[in-house]
């Protein structure tokens, strides 16, 4: 199992490096997890390249006709540009989980039965299993809070999470 | 490249000559910076009120603003406008973190770790 990590989810880890200083490569860096070409194609879009440690990561083989062959059978998944659509096919293909700052990618995950996550809730899952002090969270929560990144129901929710962590 | 033809009245064309003659630069160029200026307002427009009305995600918004992502989560502040996520959308993903065990995920060489590590 690994996971696997979005254009979207890394430019909101660097903006968290940026404007917090709180790093978290460092908790990535324990962890399996990949990517495909066409997210790598992305990541150096944006240049992500040099923030990304990608040698950490694992390049997911993952060809174009393997991605047409899945949007004949599905479609809809056009809906999405071409690197989340070989997430997606990923997640399906290989027990992935996903990691995303895009409420559309991981309501499609869910729909596919798939785990996925997007930094919040990643993070508070860091919390639960002691990888994260309680104290980073609530800082990464009260910027989430006051740069109106998510909704006001969605950080509640993510505090009385929280709040249960002893 | 492509080229974009249209029309416009004779005293709005006199307009434009003695704008792009104060500022030093074409005709054309100075049309071409007036569309891509009201463009880019206009896209960072229709793509927080789309994604305000829960019609698209944050990553399609986020690339038809044509803004960084530093700048597109700056703009989400500015204009309090962000992503709508359902209830159960939400609900699931809680679920999700409940039923994952880090160990499952851990590279080999990290079996044994020192946390927290943040």
């Amino acid at each position: 199992m690994l996971f696997l990590i979005d254009t979207c989810f890394w430019l909101h880890v660097q903006t968290i490096y940026r404007d917090l200083k709180i790093d978290l490569r460092i908790l990535l860096k324990h962890f399996r997890w990949g990517y495909t070409e066409q997210i790598l194609q992305e990541y150096k879009h944006y240049h992500l390249q040099n923030f990304v440690p990608l040698s950490d990561g694992y390049q997911i083989p993952f060809s174009n006709q393997e991605l047409k062959k899945f949007q004949e059978k599905y479609s809809f998944i056009r809906e999405f540009d071409i690197s989340d659509q070989t997430l997606v096919a990923c997640a399906k293909r290989d027990s992935a989980i996903i990691l995303t700052d895009d409420g559309g990618l991981l309501m499609e995950i869910q729909s596919w039965g798939k785990l996925g996550f997007r930094l919040p809730a990643f993070c508070l899952w860091a919390v639960k299993k002691g990888l994260i002090r309680k104290n980073t969270m609530i800082r990464l929560l009260r910027f989430w809070e006051n740069n109106h990144l998510f909704e006001k129901r969605e950080i509640k929710r993510w505090k009385n999470e929280l709040q249960q962590v002893r | 490249m492509y080229q974009i033809n249209f029309r416009v009245k004779e005293e709005e064309k006199a307009i434009l000559e003695k704008i792009a003659k104060i500022e030093k630069i074409s005709l054309a160029e100075l049309s071409k910076r007036l569309i891509l200026k009201e463009l880019n307002e206009l896209r960072i427009k229709i793509a927080f009120d789309l994604m305000g009305k829960g019609k698209i995600g944050k990553k399609i918004a986020w690339k038809m603003s044509g803004l960084s992502y530093y700048e597109f989560l700056k703009k989400i502040n500015d204009l309090k406008i962000t992503e709508k996520v359902s209830e159960e959308v939400m609900e699931k993903e809680i679920a999700a973190m409940n039923q994952l065990d880090y160990k499952e995920l851990l590279k080999s060489s990290f079996e044994e770790i020192d946390i927290p590590l943040l």
